[in-house]
């Protein structure tokens, strides 16, 4: 174990030490990222599609003059049947992408009824929500109308992860333009109301009809679908999670920075390996094959190196998209969420991958020059597949590409998504499938 | 009997060729190398003695044969063997951008020393290639004779039982060429290390080698120490006839055999190709020839009377090269 630990060390100083290489390495998807971010981030870019951001509700309020409006921010997120009183209205909160692809808010969120408020701050907290949208008891009593009662403010609070800035923004958004509604609603119904009993009394006759009316049951008054989001006669302008997506900067971030990243970690997994070549050209790999080390050790040393570099590479553009997110977002943004261990996990499974691909084209290739270009197209091919160029193929197509399994993970890390499964296994399976069959054809031809 | 420090025996290996063919680049060598002496392989550029001594040194597999380094086999106990082999390959094996030291420590890591063992043995290597006022400078900063103290260095680091140094010479200037010989000798008398040696350039081996062995087309066609080989020639002077850039045809060849006396074996090397600018090098006819000052005036009547120019001669004393000429009837320098 000290030996390879000795050559996987001496590797990573070589790589460090190369000046050029770094910067390439770790500025240059950093800049790209952010180029493309400050470029497309002030409107006319692509869209970014954010769904199923985890979100936690929590209705306390017990209602009042047999209305719940708490259940109106229930209904929006949740399918109408989980609901506790659904209006019966037609498509709620519904928005259009740019790609033209219509999406409800229940596909945008991914949300859940509770019942503990203390609980769901907790769930937050620990990641497992973007934000949980708690409406508080009195929330329908305040707002409410009644004769001779003014309507007062009410307030739901929104607790948010600090770590998932851009999707807690977007739940924020929402919940302040359901509010709008409310209150907008609230107020057509007063005015309504207002109006029909000033007409009663200055028409004595309309008045003894809409009595009548009230009485048999022909009159019967639905006010639900005035405090549904897009619904209601009066324009409140919604800010939509498209909308919010395409004007900010940190999100094309997010979005360019996880591919880019991914990007250049297999252009770092191909140098490593690539210095295999070079080690036996300059005759080190001999000299290593004629010490007492078995040769397993010499490879697993030199491409240890190689991964502790793609690793330490995908962390600092982990840290420095962080910084550069955090100063266009004007506050704190992680850019891949601040689940750490789930971004640890996703992180060495890239590099994995990137260090698997590197090994099989040296296993492959029987030149450094053979092996720079093979990799340099594949790593481009790939690249286009995965969505680094800023266009995106169809998820079909993308799915050949191990660069959209590790930015889609990066993705869903930043939008507070934490099901990632298949993204690891994928990333995982990949770099030890690879590895082991460049191992095997590199060790075919290792008679030096 | 001196103690064996080297064992080969049947040792062979054949490449395959991309069309399917076969290339035995080393056909069942034989050796023994004893311990404390310098032994030479000799041989002119692909005879087989790298291949020979990769398979030795365990970075080639053999097709065939065995190899033993103090009693180990290279194949089967190849840890324990090479952990009493230093290797000094012919081209720079270091890593320009580490410094000399960290050159040494991280190569001596591979050998199991790390600690004040490590410190003590690089300092000692450092002393010996006189290379401690620069030991913290990146190699790749080094001049050539520097780079390759270093090379040699690293063979040494780990103080192995048995050195192989392979035409550590190729490249070098005199002055470095001579400090790495002076080396070598010190290896043998300070450290009683047994030296393992290849070189095309018979002058090195002879003043060198305890033994020699010769190798061509991939055998060992000569063994023994420089005047055993010596004395397979019998006292065959070397005539060295410069003719420009005539050729020799075969009947001036005929007569030399048939009139002159003691003449045994004649060859002919035409000029080396040149690129165009340089000025063409001489052809030259060799004869091996006893009393060969005695034949020279009726060896100089026959050419001249074929109308070939001599520009110069020259008589050398029986030497390897004259052994090697003998053996496989062209110049080693071929």
């Amino acid at each position: 174990m000290r030996k390879i630990w000795t050559i996987a060390q001496k590797e990573l100083y070589i790589i460090f030490r190369d000046r050029n290489l770094v910067l390439v390495m770790m500025a240059a998807p950093l800049t790209v990222a952010t180029l493309i971010g400050l470029a497309f981030g002030g409107g006319g870019g692509s869209d970014i599609s954010i769904r199923d951001i985890p979100v936690a509700i929590v209705n306390l309020d017990t209602g009042a003059n047999e209305q719940n409006y708490g259940a109106v921010y229930v209904n929006a997120f949740l399918p109408p049947e989980s609901g506790t009183s659904a209006p019966a209205c037609p498509t709620a909160a519904a928005t259009t992408t740019e790609d033209g692809s219509s999406a409800t808010l229940q596909d945008l969120t991914n949300a859940v009824l509770l019942d503990d408020a203390a609980a769901a701050r907790a769930a937050v907290d620990a990641g497992e929500y973007t934000a949980a949208i708690i409406i508080p008891a009195d929330f329908s009593a305040r707002i409410s109308y009644a004769q001779n009662k003014p309507i007062e403010a009410g307030s739901v609070e929104v607790y948010a992860n600090g770590g998932h800035a851009i999707t807690a923004g977007v739940i924020r958004s929402i919940t302040e333009s359901i509010g709008s509604q409310i209150a907008t609603g609230t107020i057509t119904v007063a005015a309504t109301i207002d109006s029909l009993i000033e007409r009663a009394r200055s028409h004595p006759a309309f008045g003894l009809a809409f009595l009548a009316a009230s009485q048999n049951g022909s009159f019967q008054p639905d006010f639900a679908c005035a405090f549904v989001p897009n619904l209601s006669g009066i324009g409140i302008e919604q800010q939509t999670v498209e909308g919010r997506s395409s004007t900010s900067p940190a999100a094309l971030l997010v979005f360019f920075g996880a591919s880019q990243a991914m990007f250049f970690s297999l252009f770092m997994g191909q140098e490593g390996v690539n210095s295999l070549f070079i080690e036996r050209r300059q005759g080190t790999l001999q000299r290593l094959i004629i010490s007492p080390t078995p040769r397993l050790y010499i490879l697993i040393g030199k491409l240890g190196g190689t991964f502790i570099a793609c690793t330490l590479q995908l962390v600092f553009l982990f840290i420095a998209l962080t910084l550069v997110g955090s100063i266009l977002n004007g506050g704190l943004l992680f850019i891949w969420g601040n689940n750490l261990p789930m971004i640890g996990l996703t992180i060495l499974g890239a590099a994995l991958a990137a260090t698997g691909l590197g090994t099989l084209m040296a296993g492959l290739a029987r030149t450094p020059e053979q092996g720079q270009i093979i990799s340099q197209l594949l790593n481009i091919g790939l690249a286009a597949l995965g969505g680094s160029f800023g266009f995106q193929l169809p998820e079909a197509a993308s799915r050949f590409s191990v660069i959209y399994w590790g930015a889609d993970a990066f993705r869903k890390l930043a939008a507070g998504q934490n099901d990632i499964t298949l993204n690891l296994i994928v990333l995982f399976a990949h770099g030890i499938i690879l590895f082991t069959v460049g191992f095997w054809f590199f060790n075919r031809r290792a008679d030096i | 009997m001196p103690d064996v420090m080297v064992e080969v025996r049947g040792l062979a290996k054949t490449y395959r060729r991309a069309d399917g063919s076969e290339v035995q680049a080393v056909r069942g060598i034989d050796l023994d190398i004893y311990k404390g002496e310098i032994f030479s392989m000799l041989g002119p550029n692909g005879a087989g003695k790298t291949t020979t001594i990769s398979m030795i040194s365990g970075l080639l597999a053999p097709t065939a044969g065995r190899a033993t380094i103090g009693g180990f086999s290279i194949t089967t106990q190849g840890m324990q063997a090479k952990k009493l082999l230093g290797v000094v390959p012919q081209e720079i094996a270091l890593y320009p951008t580490l410094s000399a030291r960290q050159n040494l420590e991280f190569f001596g890591r591979m050998y199991g020393m790390g600690g004040r063992e490590l410190q003590k043995n690089v300092d000692e290597v450092l002393d010996f290639t006189d290379l401690k006022e620069r030991q913290k400078d990146r190699v790749e900063t080094f001049s050539g004779g520097m780079k390759r103290r270093v090379n040699i260095g690293v063979g040494l680091l780990h103080k192995p039982q048995l050195v192989y140094m392979d035409e550590p010479t190729v490249g070098v200037d005199p002055q470095s060429r001579r400090r790495i010989l002076d080396t070598v000798i010190r290896l043998r008398e300070e450290r009683q290390m047994t030296v393992l040696y290849t070189t095309h350039l018979m002058e090195e081996a002879q003043e060198l080698s305890n033994r020699v062995g010769i190798v061509d087309h991939g055998q060992m066609i000569a063994l023994g120490t420089v005047g055993e080989l010596i004395q397979k020639v019998g006292e065959d002077d070397r005539l060295i006839l410069n003719i420009g850039e005539q050729s020799v045809p075969d009947s001036v060849r005929t007569r030399l055999l048939q009139e002159v006396p003691g003449v045994s074996t004649i060859e002919f090397a035409p000029p080396p190709p040149t690129n165009g600018n340089e000025h063409p090098a001489n052809s030259q006819l060799t004869i091996l020839a006893q009393r060969g000052r005695r034949a020279l005036p009726v060896i100089i009547q026959i050419v001249n009377e074929a109308r070939i120019d001599i520009l110069s001669v020259e008589v050398r004393e029986p030497d390897l090269e004259a052994v090697f000429l003998q053996l496989t009837g062209r110049a080693l320098r071929d």
